[in-house]
């Protein structure tokens, strides 16, 4: 990130407006936590800078909470999962048995088995570790669909109700958080932040065949020709 | 022209190795252009533009969707550096200046108007998925005035050739990539494989296969960052695809 959006992002986290939603936002996060043990709190974490800002606000409320981690297997360049594994586990300085990472094991890019998997897997993992809240980092800004799902910070779900504590925030907000506490994240942002913007720049899969139809391949290989 | 002909014709192509010395070719650009590596390379536009002026109108009737065996068919007018049975091409990447990389969007739709008087045209067309799905596909485009590419070759030839191509990169039908320019011009130098030959700033110009290295003499760049990445054309291919030293620079 250049110094003069870093600047940006760092004025932006010194405004009031800001500076209430994280205070609103840990109130809500203290609230939805009250009366669980920390294995009984789980954070879903794909590595992106929502999930990060998610996960560091969850662990400061709830130290103790299990952070469950999905590794996208070939469809994730191992450089950048190694990013992301590094940054959990010097940052956050989580490791097992409080970190589970699961793998799409399908090596066929054809196979949507390896996609569906994920949500069996978190499943089971839910199911495993007894979890009675699972955090999701994810904002109404990013899609209507998304939109949609997160009217309500709270969803019903089975095992387990997600909840939704960064619904509300924007994208500066995101980036504003993580650059005033300092947190690390992916190298792909900076590959992609300057070319699509930071607005849009997204941690998602690479060379993926399910958002051919939106130019993702087009962009990966245009980017990150180096991990083909 | 049936497919043995046309691959004959390419066949016939001979260009004069006498005539070869390092030349500088930039093309002015008019228009972003759209990219999928960041880079072109000037001989797979060398051999686009052979192809088609030996071809001729028989280009036009080529079958994209079975691929023939053009680049492996053509001697293109540029110089042969030879590793064991293979070799590569006296010819750079290209190197856009000054450029800005962003993205823009391309709506790809299906035509679905008088589809009913189609011989087995569908009942019903489904624009969300499937073979007729509508595509919003944000693609990269580098704006930059000039395209500057170096090479080994035939000038008079490369001159000639480098007046067929009009638009360089993809996308080309909407308007991106527009050539309003080139010159083809003598260098004292080969950059061809290293921008700067010799120099401080010394910089990998193209993909070299890492085993050329010893046989081309440049074992010293072994250490240099390697990807899979295509060297000759057909650049397309992934069968031809090695592990190579990247170009620098991008």
């Amino acid at each position: 990130m250049d110094a003069m959006t870093r600047d940006m992002f760092a004025t932006w986290a010194r405004s009031p407006r800001y500076l209430e939603l994280v205070k609103s936002t840990r109130a809500s996060i203290t609230r939805y936590i009250s009366g669980l043990k920390g294995p009984e709190v789980n954070v879903s974490v794909s590595g992106g800078k929502d999930s990060l800002v998610m996960l560091d606000l969850v662990l400061g409320a709830c130290p103790g909470a299990s952070v469950w981690h999905w590794d996208y297997g070939i469809y994730m360049p191992r450089a950048i999962e190694a990013e992301v594994l590094a940054i959990l586990r010097d940052h956050f300085e989580l490791g097992p048995p409080r970190l589970v990472v699961d793998r799409r094991e399908s090596k066929d890019p054809r196979s949507v088995a390896g996609y569906r998997a994920f949500f069996a897997a978190i499943t089971g993992h839910l199911k495993a570790t007894g979890a009675l809240l699972n955090f999701i980092g994810l904002r109404r800004e990013e899609s209507c669909r998304r939109s949609n799902r997160a009217k309500e910070e709270l969803e019903p779900c089975k095992p387990c109700p997600n909840a939704f504590p960064l619904a509300a925030w924007t994208w500066k907000d995101i980036w504003a958080y993580l650059v005033s506490r300092g947190i690390p994240y992916p190298s792909s942002y900076d590959a992609k932040g300057p070319v699509e913007g930071w607005d849009t720049a997204r941690f998602v899969t690479f060379f993926d065949p399910e958002f051919a139809h939106l130019g993702s391949i087009e962009r990966d290989k245009f980017l990150f020709w180096k991990t083909r | 022209m049936n497919v043995q002909e046309m691959l004959q014709a390419l066949r016939q192509y001979k260009p004069e190795p006498r005539h070869f010395t390092p030349c500088k070719i930039m093309f002015e650009l008019g228009s972003p252009v759209i990219l999928s590596v960041p880079w072109l390379m000037f001989d797979g536009l060398i051999a686009y533009a052979l192809a088609q002026d030996i071809l001729g109108p028989a280009w036009h009737e080529l079958d994209f969707r079975k691929p023939m065996p053009i680049a492996a068919c053509l001697t293109l007018p540029l110089e042969r550096r030879a590793f064991g049975s293979d070799f590569v091409y006296a010819a750079s990447c290209s190197r856009l200046e000054p450029s800005s990389s962003s993205t823009t969007r391309i709506r790809k739709r299906v035509v679905t108007d008088s589809l009913e008087f189609l011989d087995g045209a569908p009942s019903r067309v489904d624009t969300v998925r499937g073979d007729l799905k509508s595509y919003d596909m944000t693609m990269p485009a580098v704006s930059a005035r000039t395209c500057m590419f170096h090479a080994v070759g035939d000038p008079a030839e490369l001159n000639r050739l480098c007046r067929m191509v009009d638009c360089l990169g993809k996308k080309r039908a909407l308007g991106f990539g527009r050539v309003i320019g080139y010159r083809v011009e003598p260098e004292d130098a080969d950059r061809s494989f290293f921008l700067d030959p010799g120099g401080p700033g010394e910089l990998v110009n193209k993909p070299l296969p890492v085993a050329a290295l010893p046989a081309l003499g440049l074992g010293g760049i072994v250490d240099k960052p390697a990807a899979m990445l295509a060297y000759k054309p057909p650049y397309w291919d992934p069968a031809g695809m090695a592990w190579c030293i990247c170009p620098e620079g991008f």
